[in-house]
């Protein structure tokens, strides 16, 4: 268990995190309104550590450019 | 005083209006194109967004003696003024005012798709909500009270499903019954710590006359910082609203810490979980699935496999496309092998092959027809005008194949697959997983690869991708240059036509990636895209996306395509003092071609006749090798070629500008159609045509530099005495781009 801010490109699968900032204002709504703001939670599925991150958010699977998720803040709630 | 608000520059969609008017709204893949289709039975016209490269398809249907018209808007999950798509919902929402909202909620997620109908209720006070996929609700053991959701909601919930038919009747009866009772309330959902800010900022434009949309939603969109409220609110004069709603937001930040945009996507999630807790309940049952990672995703994200399988399906795609309409590459695989008997079978019977059968038949029968009118009358119907409705018509089986396959592996949850797996490969070079099919497609034809580049999520990505596009070359270009190949012979041949492609390549990601450099572009393309289940896509779902496609490409690729053709035919048989010619040579073309051709001599290329080709070429690059023989009178083209006496080193410059240069007619028409830009159409072919006479001139130079100078004239089979002064620069630029210095590079351009 640990709760120290990390970006949410550095977590590795099978972890729960809790979104705590999104950075990048071109995406922010988009991802707010995917149920992806600031104090909501989601389980990391698959990180390959380069390019591609699988997030299961409120039962469904989301893919996201690592780069994208470089500017998301997570606290990780459960390291799987 | 009556206030309503207005997006600025609103235009309006050129469609009719006459009838019911519904929007349909809903989350990327909760089923929208399915549910859409089978309510309007592919009665689809394609209507895009004043200004915009977004789409919006209307549908139009009768039901119990009224009459609905159907917009079914992009897939969002909210609209909040940020992305293109988004703000195309928005703006059509505020701006059209549909009669009713007809918004669709997966029933196998209710937890995230419910989000966006708490939105549109906010806003709109006449929704209905569609239930999809209720098929896979009840397998995975999902069972919502839909009349306690109705309830509790205060709108009409139709529960739904394709695959069992079930719901299609339900829903235009609610929509029929929604649209006489207009005037309910929108719903209000408590934002906890934000209600006294949304008061006060509401409270002051109730005091300043606005009635639509409801002041309310106004604050709750101030708050959030939607860009096109703000205009809108800036643009009614009450710029001070705008201003406060500013301070606001900051009050927000300093006191509670968090983002108001987060307070409210957080109050609507809560306010959803809510919902789901009293009215949704998933009973155990064996069939129910869990969210995660399947098999075939794994192959997906695998870091090594992932770009091997999604090449791999997108060869797949390619070739089920093209071998169905042309017999490439079969064809050309089994004439390689020596079964040209076969091939030339195979080719004939495609369904271009047959197509082109009636085409020729129709010409021929109009010819006969029309056996006592003038030379020039009959050449110009059969060639110019049954040639260019025929050019037209070739196409269709082709856009209609690759749209249904893309169609296919859209609705069975592939698509999105493959895209990831190509993301990792493409992102190099500036392009997103979401270009893997077009570019595929385009090695084919350039016509359908671009139309599917529909599917491309950035604006940015989407242009870049239809000003490169005509860099990949085509089937079409193949054929030439294996024929120019078989004139060089032997290995030499082969390596030039495997250079033509490298060079291809090569240029398109070099362009990709100064194009992004020149456009301020510093990030790598994002991806973003849910992962759906996999499920069997159903047919009629796939006609009724795939053929308004075909008839979009009709209506405007065709309107480009046949005036065209006519103005080619002039160029080939009408002379410079407007008179009839059989004779290309004396023809405006051939006068035209023999102007342009010192421009080709420092490629080795002093033939008029090879130039005229090019110019023909044009309309349609097969028409490249044929207008070859008619110029040099030659029937065979391998040997008509073979007398024009050029070098080995022109003809492999040759070849990488035939691979390279301008755009087909056709291709053109589409680039302009679906990028709705003459721009973007002048500068694909602009780039397309310098790209080809750079590479090619460097290659001869390259040559000339690798023997000694003196050779030039020589090697590359041409009379100026000496190399042209300015002649390396595109070769030292290349070189300058290729040793990473591109900064410079940039900077100097």
């Amino acid at each position: 268990m640990g709760f120290d801010v990390v970006k949410l490109s550095s977590v590795r699968g099978s972890s729960t995190v809790v979104i705590k900032n999104v950075g990048r204002d071109d995406y922010r709504f988009t991802l707010y309104n995917m149920g992806l703001y600031p104090g909501s939670s989601a389980r990391v599925v698959y990180n390959d550590g380069v390019n591609i991150l699988v997030l299961d958010v409120r039962g469904s699977l989301v893919a996201l450019s690592i780069s994208l998720a470089v500017d998301v803040d997570v606290d990780v709630v459960d390291g799987g | 005083m009556v206030v309503d608000v207005h997006v600025h520059h609103y235009r309006g969609l050129s469609v009719s209006r006459e009838g019911v008017r519904v929007a349909v709204l809903g989350y990327p893949n909760v089923g929208k194109s399915s549910l859409f289709n089978s309510i309007v039975r592919g009665s689809v016209e394609v209507a895009n967004w004043p200004g915009t490269t977004v789409e919006i398809n209307v549908g139009r249907v009768s039901f119990n003696g009224s009459s609905f018209v159907f917009f079914d808007l992009p897939g969002v999950y909210g609209f909040t003024g940020s992305g293109a798509l988004e703000r195309v919902v928005e703006s059509f929402l505020l701006t059209e005012k549909p009669d009713v909202a007809l918004v669709l909620v997966d029933s196998t997620n209710i937890e995230r798709s419910l989000s966006l109908a708490l939105q549109v209720m906010e806003l709109h006070d006449n929704v209905v909500v569609a239930l999809t996929k209720l098929d896979l609700a009840h397998g995975r053991g999902v069972h919502v009270n839909v009349e306690g959701l109705s309830r509790a909601l205060n709108a009409t919930i139709v529960p739904t499903s394709i695959v069992w038919g079930l719901g299609i009747r339900e829903v235009l009866e609610a929509l029929a019954r929604a649209s006489k009772g207009r005037g309910g309330r929108v719903l209000s959902v408590d934002y906890g710590v934000l209600e006294p800010y949304l008061r006060e900022l509401s409270e002051e434009l109730v005091k300043r006359g606005l009635t639509h949309p409801s002041p309310r939603w106004v604050s709750i969109k101030l708050l959030e910082g939607d860009l096109i409220v703000e205009d809108m609110v800036s643009r009614l004069g009450y710029g001070d609203v705008v201003e406060r709603a500013r301070k606001a937001r900051e009050e927000v930040f300093k006191t509670f810490g968090r983002d108001p945009a987060a307070l409210i996507a957080e109050s609507r999630f809560n306010l959803v979980l809510n919902l789901t807790k009293q009215y949704v309940v998933r009973a155990p049952t064996r069939l129910r699935v869990e969210t995660r990672l399947t098999k075939i995703d794994t192959l997906f994200l695998d870091r090594r496999v992932s770009p091997i399988v999604s090449l791999l399906l997108a060869s797949l795609v390619f070739l089920a496309v093209f071998s169905i309409n042309t017999g490439f590459p079969v064809n050309t695989a089994l004439e390689l092998a020596g079964f040209e008997d076969v091939a030339v079978l195979i080719e004939s019977l495609s369904l271009i092959g047959l197509m082109g059968v009636a085409i020729d038949t129709v010409s021929g029968f109009i010819e006969s027809q029309l056996s006592g009118a003038p030379v020039w009358l009959t050449s110009l119907l059969v060639e110019g005008v049954i040639g260019g409705v025929g050019a037209i018509l070739l196409l269709v089986p082709l856009v209609l194949v690759a749209s249904a396959i893309v169609a296919i592996l859209e609705d069975s949850g592939l698509l999105p697959r493959i895209a990831i797996g190509a993301h990792r490969p493409l992102c190099k070079v500036g392009f997103s997983g979401h270009t893997v099919l077009p570019i595929t497609i385009c090695l084919g034809c350039n016509v359908p690869g671009i139309i599917t580049a529909r599917g491309i999520l950035g604006y940015w990505e989407k242009l870049k991708f239809y000003m490169l596009a005509a860099l990949i070359p085509c089937q079409a270009r193949l054929v030439v240059l294996v024929a120019l190949a078989s004139v060089i012979g032997g290995l030499v041949g082969a390596l030039a036509l495997l250079a033509a492609y490298l060079v291809s390549f090569t240029l398109l990601a070099m362009l990709s990636m100064l194009i992004d450099r020149v456009g301020g572009v510093k990030s790598r393309p994002e991806l973003l895209l849910e992962i759906p289940e996999m499920h069997r896509p159903i047919g009629r779902v796939v006609w009724w996306i795939s053929w308004p496609r075909v008839k979009h490409y009709i209506a405007k690729a065709g309107t480009i395509i046949l005036p065209g053709s006519i103005v080619m035919w002039i160029l080939t048989h009408i002379t410079p003092t407007i008179s009839y010619t059989d004779e290309p040579e004396n023809s405006i073309g051939g006068a035209l071609s023999k102007t342009l051709t010192p421009i080709f001599k420092p490629l080795g290329v002093d033939r008029w006749e090879m130039v005229f080709a090019l110019i023909a070429g044009f309309l349609a690059k097969e028409l490249f090798l044929s207008a070859l023989v008619v110029a040099t009178g030659n029937p065979n083209p391998v040997e008509a070629l073979t007398e024009l006496g050029l070098s080995t080193v022109a003809l492999a410059a040759l070849m990488i500008f035939i691979a390279l240069y301008t755009p087909c007619l056709a291709t053109v028409a589409v680039i302009r159609s679906e990028s709705r830009s003459g721009r973007v159409a002048l500068v694909a072919v602009l780039l397309a045509l310098l790209s080809a006479y750079i590479a090619s001139l460097s290659l001869v130079l390259v040559a000339a530099l690798s023997s000694s100078l003196s050779e030039i004239p020589t090697l590359v089979n041409c009379r100026f005495p000496s190399p042209p002064r300015y002649s390396y620069v595109p070769v030292v630029a290349l070189v300058i781009y290729q040793l990473n210095l591109e900064h410079w590079y940039v900077d100097l351009v």
